[in-house]
């Protein structure tokens, strides 16, 4: 019986449609270690990156920045409990927040694990810089770079990113699918005689670039219906996740790097995320 | 062997096993016992043939028809085309349970007639599974797969070519293509509507209850992309036009010369033939997707019923019928279509039919006899009575499992009974009244 080979070409014509929502944003918090005079600098950068009338969707209300300076907490539980109160839709925080310079080689600091992991809010890590130089540094996003690994289907991830546009922003959305993973697999495949290798190898590898591809497609349909000032570029390849978002990255000048937060089962940032956010330190990175 | 072959999936035995053995069994006390003419055949030349005595008894055009069949709609599938209506439809539909439900009888009971009923039920039952899924209605999937099951006999009904049952009885009673789409269209075209109607009823699918639900299914369902089993426009466009010109044939070949001579078989191992073309190059894959199972079982229940004739089996077995048949015009008629049902709802129609077939031709009966008819609906839909009745509810009992909404033997039966009841009745009354 066939019933597998039809089944299959049935969920293969199948295409996740994009839906486009834009966020509600009316609260936002900017979070700084500096004292108030140094932290008004970095709420003044963060203003640049997100403006109050989105280019995409609609506004409800403007947005209200609220600070959260050094001074207001002097531990992680302080933090959340002002966090919690002050209810922001998105948080910009201070990379290496009451961090010693000689600690910041390792990790991205307890007050930030502590907010990837205990609430759901996006967040926005600043750049590593002094608060100064932060209007420099944090300009209007131009190029933005989706990265997902569990791209199709997150309208959530791609969302927030279009949030963020600006008129002629090129929205790069990337899957990079590992690639020692798939040799893996391959190599599993090989050792299986009732399976064709270089059959299953050339299906796997086409399917697997195939669906991100389609919906890249769709998304970028959909966001040219609502806007032709935004251009959507898909980049998909086999490969390794972190080496090649840095290189693209670099290549393409990207002023915001979107990725996806901690999962709602495992509340920890995974791999390849908390693995860019250590690596990318020159630029903003908005984690949803 | 008939015991045997209703009990094929408890003994985990392919049909062609159960009557191979029989075939050879038969043979050899055909021979031993005298009762077949074994000796040299004399063809229209003149000419002494030795051939084998189990290959005389084979009915070549049916084979034909079925191996040529099998080839152009495997070959054809690969086109996309029947995916491609199948998605069309779903599209039509915009995601509403009812339209959807209403779509995909029609393309059931549609594929089933022109090109089989399990294919029909392969390719709809599976489309059903991936879009009910999609809209978050999976658990309207039993209710669909009973449906579509169901119609899958109804739609066998359709024409010459769309069950074994009717090639064996239509070639033995002499029923052309066109003939038989007249005379039996009027009651699929009401039993399926009927068998719907009670479906929707019987499993509460219904249209979306609010716009919000409308407009999100809507969305999803343009999702699905017709064009995605699509690698060649000209294959495509080649493999519609080759499929309408099959039906075309099948339809006036009794009536274009030539053909009529070549009969049905001819022109389907010609267009599976012809089809190949586009894939000259592996054919062996397709060679290799034949049924050979089926092809084979055929053959060798060809060979016992041939033995079974000689030995004045089916002379015995036709005294039986002859009581049913001698109750009355109108009794012995649908006494004979409600035997076959129950016949059929347990064992192989295919056996069933090759039997009666040949014992109502012995008899002489007219090819205009509602008897043939009897047989050819009673054959089609006792299938629907148990999951074992038919090639096309074993389908749907498998789709039915592997989506993990397995039901019983009884549990089948129960929900089975109202619709073929349902059809029964208005098959008993239509050959009665119409035929």
């Amino acid at each position: 019986m066939r019933i597998d080979e039809f089944e299959s070409q049935f969920i293969r014509s199948t295409r996740e449609p994009f839906k486009f929502h834009s966020p509600e944003i009316s609260t936002v918090a900017v979070v700084s270690d500096s004292p108030q005079s140094g932290a008004a600098q970095v709420l003044a950068a963060s203003t640049s990156l997100l403006s109050d009338t989105p280019v995409l969707g609609k506004a409800s209300s403007k947005v209200s920045w609220q600070l959260i300076h050094g001074e207001l907490y002097d531990s992680v539980r302080a933090l959340l409990n002002i966090i919690e109160d002050v209810k922001p839709d998105v948080i910009f925080v201070e990379r290496h927040l009451k961090t010693k310079i000689e600690d910041r080689v390792i990790g991205l600091s307890n007050y930030i694990d502590a907010l990837t992991q205990s609430c759901i809010t996006p967040l926005v890590i600043l750049p590593e810089c002094e608060d100064s130089n932060m209007a420099n540094v944090v300009r209007p996003a131009k190029e933005i770079l989706v990265d997902s690994k569990q791209l199709v289907g997150n309208h959530n991830l791609i969302n927030w990113a279009l949030r963020f546009v600006v008129p002629d922003t090129k929205l790069f959305l990337s899957h990079i699918e590992d690639d020692r993973d798939f040799a893996h697999y391959i190599n599993v495949i090989s050792r299986i005689p009732e399976l064709d290798t270089d059959l299953a190898e050339k299906a796997i590898r086409g399917t697997l670039l195939k669906i991100p591809e389609d919906f890249i497609d769709r998304v970028r349909s959909g966001v040219e219906k609502l806007s032709s000032d935004i251009s959507v570029k898909g980049i998909i390849r086999l490969g390794h996740s972190i080496a090649d978002h840095l290189d693209i990255i670099q290549k393409h000048k990207i002023d915001l790097l979107v990725v996806p937060g901690a999962s709602q089962e495992r509340r920890m940032l995974s791999e390849t995320t908390y693995g860019l956010a250590m690596e990318c330190r020159e630029i903003p990175i908005l984690v949803v | 062997m008939v015991v045997l072959l209703a009990l094929e999936e408890k003994i985990h035995a392919k049909k062609s096993i159960i009557t191979g053995s029989f075939a050879i069994v038969c043979i050899f006390l055909a021979d031993a016992l005298h009762l077949l003419p074994i000796g040299p055949l004399v063809n229209v030349f003149n000419e002494k043939l030795s051939i084998p005595v189990y290959i005389t008894g084979i009915e070549w055009e049916v084979i034909a028809v079925i191996v040529g069949s099998s080839l152009f709609v495997d070959i054809t599938s690969r086109s996309g085309l029947f995916t491609w209506m199948a998605i069309k439809l779903t599209k039509a539909s915009k995601g509403s349970p009812l339209m959807l439900l209403i779509c995909y009888s029609l393309l059931t009971v549609l594929f089933s007639a022109f090109l089989n009923n399990v294919t029909a039920m392969i390719i709809v039952g599976s489309l059903s599974a991936v879009s009910l899924s999609k809209l978050g209605k999976s658990q309207l999937l039993l209710g669909f797969l009973l449906i579509e099951g169901f119609l899958t006999n109804v739609g066998g009904l359709l024409t010459l070519i769309s069950s074994v049952p009717n090639i064996i009885i239509g070639q033995t009673a002499g029923i052309t293509f066109l003939e038989f789409f007249i005379k039996s269209s009027p009651y699929v075209v009401v039993a399926s509507i009927a068998t719907v109607a009670l479906g929707a009823k019987l499993y509460s699918i219904t249209g979306h209850s609010d716009e919000d639900e409308k407009s999100e299914a809507a969305i999803l369902i343009e999702g699905f992309d017709e064009c995605d089993g699509i690698s060649s426009w000209r294959f495509f466009y080649f493999s519609a036009f080759m499929f309408a010109l099959l039906i075309a044939l099948f339809a006036t070949a009794s009536s274009l010369p030539y053909l009529n001579e070549l009969g049905l078989g001819y022109i389907a191992l010609s267009f599976g033939i012809l089809m190949l073309w586009a894939y000259r190059s592996e054919v062996n894959t397709f060679y290799s997707g034949l049924d050979w199972d089926l092809i084979f079982f055929f053959m060798s229940l060809f060979v016992v019923i041939n033995v079974m004739e000689h030995a004045q089996v089916l002379a015995l077995i036709g005294t039986g019928i002859e009581q049913i048949i001698e109750l009355g015009a109108r009794l012995g008629t649908a006494g004979l279509l409600l035997c076959s049902a129950a016949a059929s709802a347990v064992t192989d129609n295919i056996p069933l039919s090759a039997v009666l077939s040949k014992i109502l031709a012995a008899k002489g009966t007219a090819s205009d006899s509602s008897l043939w008819w009897s047989v050819i609906f009673g054959a089609n839909l006792g299938g629907n009575l148990t999951p074992i009745g038919s090639a096309s509810t074993v389908v749907a009992v498998t789709l039915l499992h592997k989506h993990k909404l397995g039901v019983t033997f009884m549990e089948f039966v129960r929900r089975a009974l109202p619709f073929a009841v349902m059809q029964l009745v208005l098959a008993t009354a239509y050959v009665l009244l119409a035929l």
